[in-house]
């Protein structure tokens, strides 16, 4: 397996790479979940029910966030202690993991069955943004700087 | 375009931002933000052109994202306006921002549009990400006066990745050229 792999992880390449699948994987995800926030705060699609629009996106959110794990785990393999001792990455760990309860304890059941709150797309938004923020910060923080 | 570059980043105002540590990351993850927040929109209105259904997507939240990324990218590139200028990365990147352009005005919602659109916005994604991965030798710019007389030939052979000798050479020679 190692000597299959070789080529892949000697390669310049594979970090940008793993970077634009990373980058297109949370604009699919996060995106998705981001429209159907907006749709709850009356931004966007005003013609559809928030339920048939989270019906509709819900599988480009699993879509996009698959892509992101995929990408994740390679970016992370490439130097694990620089990550997991970087606090931005620590930060952006705990807001991801409490995004994703959020989501699918939260949000999603809401928005299946169009309640009206605006809080949860609030909430929504400022977490996933903020895992965001966190990812950038990764190489300005910590051992990486 | 070089001298205004020179000019540009010289700014107070564009100096303040280059020299602050998190000014810069903030501006980056705005941008990032930007995508992630919009690009679902992107993605949601011409998979459903593609499909043939109708769009009803927000105009209004389009040029919002659109407004958010634009500006963070202008403030950036602001900041090290020589380098964007010189790298190839940012060259193609703007070249498909001026085919978004044209495609918004020139075509008609339709299949053909949303995927060329797709196509477009992937690329600008993958453009982007390339720009942090090449580092035009400015110093080696300026004292070839490549800019003045024979500007392409000389430039791309100043183009280099960021190897680990680069890292050693910059360090090295960090406190007599003072980069950015």
């Amino acid at each position: 397996m190692q000597s299959v792999l070789q080529p892949i992880l000697e390669s310049e390449l594979t970090f940008p790479v793993l970077e634009c699948f990373h980058i297109l994987g949370f604009g699919i995800g996060v995106g998705a979940i981001a429209l159907v926030d907006f749709r709850i705060l009356g931004l966007a699609f005003p013609a559809q029910k928030v339920s048939a629009l989270a019906a509709e996106l819900s599988k480009w959110t699993i879509l996009g966030l698959v892509l992101v794990f995929l990408s994740a785990g390679g970016l992370f393999y490439s130097d694990p202690d620089l990550y997991y001792l970087n606090p931005s990455f620590q930060l952006k760990m705990t807001l991801l993991l409490a995004a994703l309860i959020f989501h699918y304890t939260v949000r999603q059941p809401r928005a299946f069955n169009d309640d009206s709150a605006k809080w949860p797309a609030v909430v929504s938004l400022l977490l996933w943004s903020g895992i965001v923020f966190c990812g950038i910060f990764i190489a300005f923080t910590g051992e990486a700087q | 375009m070089m001298e205004f570059a020179a000019w540009l980043q010289a700014t107070a105002f564009f100096t303040a931002l280059r020299e602050s540590w998190y000014v810069y990351p903030t501006i980056l993850s705005l941008h990032m933000v930007g995508i992630a927040l919009f690009g679902g929109l992107v993605l949601v209105s011409n998979l459903r052109q593609l499909r043939g259904q109708p769009v009803d997507s927000s105009r209004a939240l389009q040029h919002l994202g659109l407004t958010l990324m634009v500006v963070c990218g202008v403030l950036m590139l602001g900041t090290k306006a020589e380098e964007y200028f010189l790298n190839p990365w940012f060259q193609a990147k703007m070249v498909l921002l001026a085919l978004v352009a044209v495609h918004s005005v020139v075509f008609k919602p339709g299949k053909l549009a949303a995927v060329l659109s797709l196509l477009l916005w992937t690329g600008l994604v993958i453009c982007g990400r390339g720009i942090g991965y090449i580092n035009p030798d400015l110093d080696r710019v300026h004292a070839s006066g490549a800019l003045k007389n024979n500007g392409s030939r000389a430039m791309s052979a100043t183009y280099r990745s960021y190897s680990d000798a680069d890292v050693a050479r910059a360090a090295s020679s960090a406190a007599v050229t003072q980069p950015f």
